[in-house]
């Protein structure tokens, strides 16, 4: 055993469903003076000794569903003041709809109620705190003066099974474990303080969803609907709840700010991907960015179409384009997605529910944080949900119903647009060829980049109409990158950029190897600009 | 004789032949008196080359509670550098346990790294008590005792019982000893030096009877010839045993040491001297051969007198 012990593991202070800012403060506390880039193997050395002991506690059903909770969300990170000095942190505390601290009923805190500092990651040597750095034997000594007590860790116990059914289970279930799981043992004082009775703003009706939710429960799609009656309104005692600021309220305001949205945006991609990836497996021939990328040649074999790739890629150009190009279309003709019939609206941050207010007879409410935040997430996945809904019904061989009932959305305004040589030259060629195209009215001329080159075949304008507006769309995008935003520097966002692209997942299949391809656009300016109309920049 | 595994055979290696001995035996009664009895340390002291880090090596692995577990025990030697610091002592410390540090890390850390060290150590084997061995102790310094004095006090925090028990020569060491009588030490008098127990060689026709059997059961390979056979195949095979030299051996001994006040056969010489006999002169010569001159030789050879008095070359 000494032979191989190089370093200090802790794992005398070892707990069940520990996380791993609890496992990365503890270990950087026993190995004082090691650089922290030398201890980050250590995390890794530690993950069997809690897999272990994580089966131990929770059992073999739940430790898999806790593994992959592990490295939850380290972002804005939220500790129980009593388990910050007692060093226990689990990923359970990052749920945001838990208000409360499972064992001890403590409200959760974003800072160190020790030194005030926000709770960090990467815990540095010199940040000796008892709520959220390094600590001294003694402060060991004191937190491990007793083992967590049976009622603490059935409590928390409870908590994870909660979860567990919740992410597997039907709305109904889930619902029903909440209610049972409150009025039996109480431990969970997760605050309703919106009933259900209330009438929440017509954007909260289009997040519930009537879809067929048998795909995409791993979504958790289910859980965040139950999960949002939990969800904390603050009531302030304001004439006019929409002028309230409060601390909190900032970050509402902090939501147009990329920064602040990207995490959300990557978690949701993330989610999306991982579905996407275990629907198709392996066998799945069709590659995910053969949507925007082929040409009119490659479209032909059409078979190779796939419901779920073709409504990601549309749900992520749609994502990207709305987040990051805003600008150059806001500037002059507002959003194109602003749409009444379609919960679109929800991605567009024009919209975002940070002014979601609810007035009732003598109290006034306004959304937190936390509220924002879901909202947001939520309206991410139901946009995908739809999306995937829509592409899992149409023919693929019926291109006309594509372009009528979904390019509306996907349309490129072109106001300044005006009958030249090429119009003239697309009408000619329609009338030769037969074809009725769908283009939009406004804009014919962005179905096509140049006629001379177009064959005779029908179908396949109309799905090259469909990747060149993807083309554009990712052209847009890359645009939109290099664009001097009011907000953010042209450095921010390709701060932003590059951090998409080192949190998207590793390639593990196809699709993900293909991703590279959304890298490269977005990276490289290509000559893909050519093939088609510049004339809306 | 001219098996292939000869050049493996565990007495052409030095130190791999381990003897139990009748000081080895007292050595662990003493060991597991002072665990049992919840001493916080102990001294163990002896004249050099005495058997004393062999014999500790040995026992290191045995030690049981009361109810027959084991108590994990940490050996640490020290080791002379160019400024005795406390710091440099929990970095041989951090050094004999294996464990990374920085190389200019303050005491502080070296400190807190070994306390978490022996803390998952006690941890992992299920120990609430540890026994620290520290070889060498007449290489300390009075100030540095004070490190094992503050890894008692912290390991208590946590309900640890640290055992040290220093093994130093006889009688450098005893010098340090005497320092810690005076007031300001009594911590350290207190908590280690209560506890004595005197380390000898080989003193008894009998100790030198009991060692030359193990000759004669030991065996290599195994359930092959014993020690003795696998060096003296027809001898032994004529029923002849080392055992039964013991008594001429410790006679020759004796009157070899006599002059030079030797008063103990430390380990060492002892197995230099009958390896000497085993390997080279009574296969050379013969058993029949075996006489006082053949001992003196083998006695001159392992160094026992030169180790006590210089005599110039």
């Amino acid at each position: 055993m000494i032979v191989n012990a190089t370093y200090n593991y802790g794992n005398r202070f070892c707990r069940p469903c520990e996380s791993q800012f609890c496992v990365a403060r503890r270990i950087i506390s026993m190995n004082p003076g090691i650089a922290i880039a030398k201890t980050k193997h250590l995390y890794r050395a530690m993950s069997e000794t809690q897999s272990n002991l994580n089966t131990a506690f929770l059992g073999e059903d739940f430790a898999p569903f806790f593994e992959k909770h592990y490295n939850r969300v380290m972002h804005n990170l939220r500790q129980c003041p009593i388990c910050a000095i007692k060093l226990f942190h689990t990923p359970i505390f990052q749920y945001e709809w838990l208000t409360h601290c499972p064992i001890h009923q403590e409200s959760f805190m974003t800072r160190c109620h020790v030194c005030r500092k926000p709770f960090r990651k990467n815990i540095d040597i010199r940040n000796k705190c008892k709520g959220c750095g390094i600590v001294e034997l003694s402060d060991f000594a004191e937190a491990y003066d007793e083992p967590q007590s049976k009622d603490a860790s059935k409590r928390l116990l409870n908590a994870y099974k909660i979860l567990f059914h919740a992410e597997r289970s039907t709305k109904e279930s889930f619902e029903n474990s909440y209610v049972y799981f409150v009025d039996t043992t109480g431990v969970f004082q997760w605050k309703k303080c919106y009933e259900s009775d209330l009438t929440y703003p017509s954007i909260m009706q289009h997040s519930l969803s009537d879809l067929d939710p048998s795909d995409l429960l791993d979504l958790r799609l289910e859980t965040y609907s139950v999960a949002h009656k939990v969800v904390e309104l603050q009531e302030v005692a304001l004439e006019n709840p929409k002028n309230y600021r409060s601390e909190e309220q900032s970050y509402c305001e902090a939501l147009e700010n990329l920064e602040a949205l990207l995490p959300i945006d990557l978690e949701v991609t993330n989610t999306i991907l991982d579905w996407v990836q275990s629907r198709t497996l392996q066998s799945h021939v069709t590659v995910l960015g053969q949507y925007h990328r082929t040409s009119i040649d490659t479209f032909d074999g059409w078979p190779h179409f796939c419901p779920s790739c073709f409504a990601f890629s549309l749900w992520f150009y749609s994502l990207a384009e709305s987040k990051y190009a805003l600008d150059v279309w806001s500037q002059k003709y507002g959003s194109i997605f602003t749409n009444s019939d379609c919960p679109w609206h929800f991605i567009v941050p024009n919209m975002y529910p940070a002014t979601l207010a609810k007035s009732t007879a003598d109290r006034h409410f306004i959304s937190t944080a936390l509220f924002d935040r879901w909202l947001y997430r939520r309206g991410l996945l139901i946009g995908f949900q739809q999306i995937l809904e829509y592409c899992q019904s149409f023919d693929p061989t019926n291109l006309r119903l594509i372009k009528t009932t979904w390019f509306p959305f996907l349309k490129i305004q072109e106001p300044t647009w005006n009958k030249s040589d090429r119009l003239r030259k697309f009408e000619a060629f329609s009338r030769d060829n037969v074809i009725d195209f769908y283009y939009c009215d406004e804009d014919p001329l962005s179905c096509v980049k140049d006629f001379d080159d177009l064959s005779d075949r029908s179908q396949s304008c109309s799905m090259f109409q469909i990747a060149l507006d993807q083309h554009n769309g990712f052209y847009r995008l890359e645009k939109g990158l290099k664009v001097v935003n009011h907000s953010l520097s042209s450095t921010d966002f390709l701060r932003a950029h590059t951090y998409i692209r080192s949190l998207l997942p590793a390639p593990s299949n196809h699709h993900f190897r293909e991703l590279k391809k959304y890298r490269k656009i977005l990276n490289e300016k290509t000559d893909y600009g050519e093939i088609y109309f510049k004339s809306s920049y | 004789m001219k098996d292939r595994t000869e050049g493996e055979h565990p007495l052409y290696s030095n130190n791999k032949v381990i003897l139990e001995t009748a000081a080895t035996v007292l050595l662990s009664d003493a060991l597991h008196q002072w665990a049992w009895c919840g001493a916080t340390g102990g001294m163990v002291y002896g004249a050099a080359r005495i058997g004393k880090t062999q014999a500790l090596q040995q026992l290191r692995t045995q030690l049981v509670t009361r109810g027959g577990e084991k108590i994990p025990t940490v050996y640490f030697s020290v080791h002379s550098r160019d400024i005795n610091t406390i710091a440099g002592i929990y970095r041989l410390l951090c050094n004999a346990v294996n464990l990374t540090h920085g190389k200019r890390d303050q005491a502080d850390y070296l400190a807190d790294a070994i306390v978490y060290f022996l803390i998952d150590y006690a941890f992992e084997s299920k120990s609430s008590s540890l026994v620290l061995l520290v070889d060498e102790m007449q290489r300390l310094n009075v100030k540095q005792l004070n490190i094992f004095a503050e890894l008692y006090d912290r390991l208590k925090l946590l309900n640890i019982t640290l055992m040290t028990v220093f093994i130093g020569n006889d009688p450098e060491c005893l010098e340090l000893v005497e320092v810690t009588q005076r007031e300001q030490y009594a911590h350290i008098r207190g908590r280690f030096f209560t506890q004595f127990y005197k380390f000898d060689g080989i003193s008894s026709a009998h100790q030198v009877r009991k060692c030359l059997k193990q000759y004669d059961s030991m065996r290599y390979p195994e359930g092959g010839p014993s020690y003795a056979e696998f060096f003296l195949p027809e001898p032994v095979s004529n029923g002849f045993t080392l055992a039964s030299l013991s008594d001429d051996i410790w006679q020759y001994y004796s009157e070899y040491a006599k002059p030079h006040n030797i008063t103990s056969w430390g380990m060492q010489y002892f197995v230099a001297t009958i390896n000497c006999l085993l390997l080279d002169f009574l296969p050379k010569h013969g058993v029949e051969s075996f006489d006082q001159d053949m001992v003196d030789a083998a006695l001159d050879l392992s160094g026992l007198v030169s180790s006590r008095i210089w005599k110039k070359p």
